[in-house]
């Protein structure tokens, strides 16, 4: 689905990674995680398509992203890539409504097919979100509610991969496992591509794949990943702590 | 409908909507500055070529042009050469003593002293005096003038007209065979017009005929002093005077322009263009400058949301300067329309007449403000959205 063929990024004179080899397959539950300033928010803009690597190609459902224009590249996010943010990213002067309808622009929908994909991917996640409630704006939400409705903007134009940044970290522990549960049963039950970028461990007895950035032993470079085999077996090891 | 178009116009109403009102008001401004200056320099302009300019050229050591055939071949050969010259002149001149001549200018103004005689004559070969425009100037401020004490000066049949309206410009008389009649206080005067009496200048002037002014100057009726040439445009005069100076012989002729006598009024009318023109530019230039980062304030304010949307893959460039382009092109339409009702107004009060071309003049100068905004706009989005567009994560 995703891959990512010798990718270097430097800033100035700091080497973030070198030669970076990965592979996010399709329909799994790909974690990046490691500890702040490794280089996971790098890596995510590169897989985004909004960063390019120094060196090294990426392949998106086989095609080279990185020789695509700026222009090109907003199209093909539009298309193939849901956004989930730490921050939920929603903009305030718009209503819950309107910030749904947002990534249906370029689909030719009618005003009214628009509005009814909208209403049903936040009663998807907020079933109780009547007229009154989707007038609302952002602001009015509770942070746990905000998270939903990014979350259902992500999805309503049926993206293949859903990229979210530290989707939890601004929730309490019960609207934290309800956005969990959710990314897990869209790669479950449709077949979605997710890719989380948290330091949570937690996040570990829902992955399927792992990339973890360490410190690399390279003079000059900052992180690389951790063994491929290692971060199989701290999924596994995770998952039977947690009886997952 | 909810598209791109209607996301940038949520997102920068507030903005563009402010944007575009200073923007109308600095057009408006602008074009009625820039017409009344216009205006003004036309008025200026015209007031200042009306004066029928004209070069001096007079006899160097006998102030009396004995060769009078010789001078006039060489002028009319330089006439037919050059092309520039409308008509020749001969002219009398001298001061006379007045121990009294003095009239009320709106009630205050009195001369009394040394006055300028200038006797101008009629060179038939060249020009008719008669088909001369002063004819038709229509400029002439009678109601102001004592015709009672003109009349008494001058003989029974004669008069002469005051000219307070104009600078000291030369004038060609008419020869004391133009009939005119005037009325005031429901008197009729009828008389032949004998000269014009420049009041206007510090050294006051007569016009009059060769043969009138010598007999005030006690000269014998055919003697001249020098000739008069009517250069065709006040363009030409520098250029006439110079071949004037290189053909005729020094020793023998003064030759002096008319601008050269002119030239503080030149200067002043050369500085008032300039620095109206730099004003002009100065406030165009802060306004597009203030604008323009008003514009730019407005997109990073709203960076946050321009960020999501480029993130989530919505690049607003194209839209946001169309709605600058369209809202930039109502607001010049209004900013035209304003000024087409508000410019006639303002010159009409300042007395000004603006130019036929002024719609059309005000035109091309909104296009070429808006072109210059264009291409500023389109560079400030390219780069506001490089510096401030970015990933949200």
């Amino acid at each position: 689905m995703i891959k990512g063929n010798n990718l270097t990024k430097q800033y100035k004179n700091e080497i973030v990674f070198k030669d970076l080899n990965f592979h996010i397959p399709q329909g799994k539950f790909t974690l990046i995680k490691g500890p702040s300033g490794s280089g996971k928010t790098t890596l995510l803009n590169i897989i985004s398509t909004i960063d390019n690597p120094k060196v090294g190609k990426l392949f998106i459902k086989n095609e080279e992203i990185t020789n695509l224009s700026e222009h090109q590249k907003a199209k093909f996010r539009a298309k193939h890539i849901g956004f989930i943010f730490q921050s939920y990213a929603l903009i305030p002067e718009f209503s819950i409504l309107e910030n749904c309808i947002i990534p249906l622009i370029d689909y030719k929908l009618s005003q009214k097919e628009m509005l009814q994909k909208a209403k049903e991917a936040i009663q998807q996640f907020i079933p109780e979100a009547d007229e009154q409630f989707l007038k609302k704006t952002p602001t009015q939400l509770s942070g746990g509610q905000q998270q939903r409705i990014s979350i259902a903007r992500a999805l309503i134009h049926n993206p293949d991969i859903i990229i979210a940044d530290e989707p939890t970290a601004n929730l309490d522990d019960e609207a934290s496992k309800y956005v969990k549960n959710t990314l897990k049963e869209l790669v479950e039950k449709k077949n979605k591509t997710i890719i989380v970028v948290s330091h949570e461990n937690d996040y570990l007895n829902y992955a399927d794949v792992l990339y973890e950035f360490v410190r690399s032993d390279e003079n000059g470079v900052k992180s690389k990943f951790l063994d491929e085999e290692k971060a199989k077996e701290k999924i596994k090891q995770s998952k039977k702590r947690n009886n997952v | 409908m909810f598209n791109k178009a209607r996301i940038v116009f949520k997102l920068f109403k507030n903005s563009f909507f402010f944007t575009g009102t200073l923007f109308f008001v600095a057009l408006v401004t602008v074009l009625t500055i820039i017409s009344l200056k216009d205006a003004y320099q036309l008025n200026l302009n015209k007031e200042f070529t009306s004066k029928q300019p004209h070069i001096k050229i007079s006899f160097v050591n006998d102030k009396t042009i004995k060769n009078q055939k010789q001078i006039q071949q060489e002028i009319k050969y330089i006439y037919k050469q050059s092309n520039l010259i409308s008509a020749i002149t001969p002219f009398s001149s001298g001061n006379k003593f007045f121990m009294v001549f003095g009239m009320k200018l709106g009630g205050n103004a009195f001369y009394n002293g040394n006055i300028e005689i200038i006797g101008l004559g009629k060179e038939d070969m060249v020009y008719d005096f008669f088909s001369s425009k002063f004819v038709n100037r229509g400029e002439f401020q009678l109601p102001y003038t004592p015709l009672e004490f003109l009349y008494n000066f001058q003989t029974k049949d004669n008069i002469m007209i005051f000219n307070k309206s104009l600078f000291s410009s030369f004038f060609p008389v008419l020869e004391s065979v133009e009939k005119v009649s005037f009325e005031n206080k429901n008197k009729k005067y009828s008389a032949k017009l004998a000269g014009i009496f420049n009041d206007y200048d510090t050294q006051p002037k007569i016009y009059t005929s060769i043969q009138f002014a010598n007999k005030l100057l006690n000269k014998n009726p055919n003697e001249i002093n020098g000739y008069y040439l009517n250069a065709k445009s006040l363009e030409d005069i520098d250029k006439l005077t110079k071949i004037l100076k290189s053909k005729l012989d020094k020793t023998k002729y003064n030759v002096s322009s008319w601008l050269e006598e002119r030239a503080k009024q030149k200067m002043m009318f050369y500085i008032f263009n300039s620095l109206s023109s730099l004003i002009v530019f100065i406030i165009l230039v802060l306004c597009i400058l203030f604008i323009l980062l008003l514009l730019y304030n407005a997109i990073v304010k709203k960076s946050y949301q321009l960020s999501v949307l480029y993130t989530i893959g919505y690049y607003l460039k194209k839209e946001i300067f169309i709605s600058i382009f369209s809202m930039m092109t109502l607001f010049s339409a209004l900013a035209l329309f304003t000024i087409s009702k508000v410019a006639y107004k303002l010159a009409n009060m300042l007395h000004l007449k603006l130019s036929n071309s002024f719609l059309y003049d005000s035109l091309s100068y909104t296009l070429f403000i808006d072109f210059i905004f264009i291409v500023l706009i389109y560079i400030l989005i390219d780069n506001a959205y490089k510096l401030k567009a970015k990933s949200v994560f």
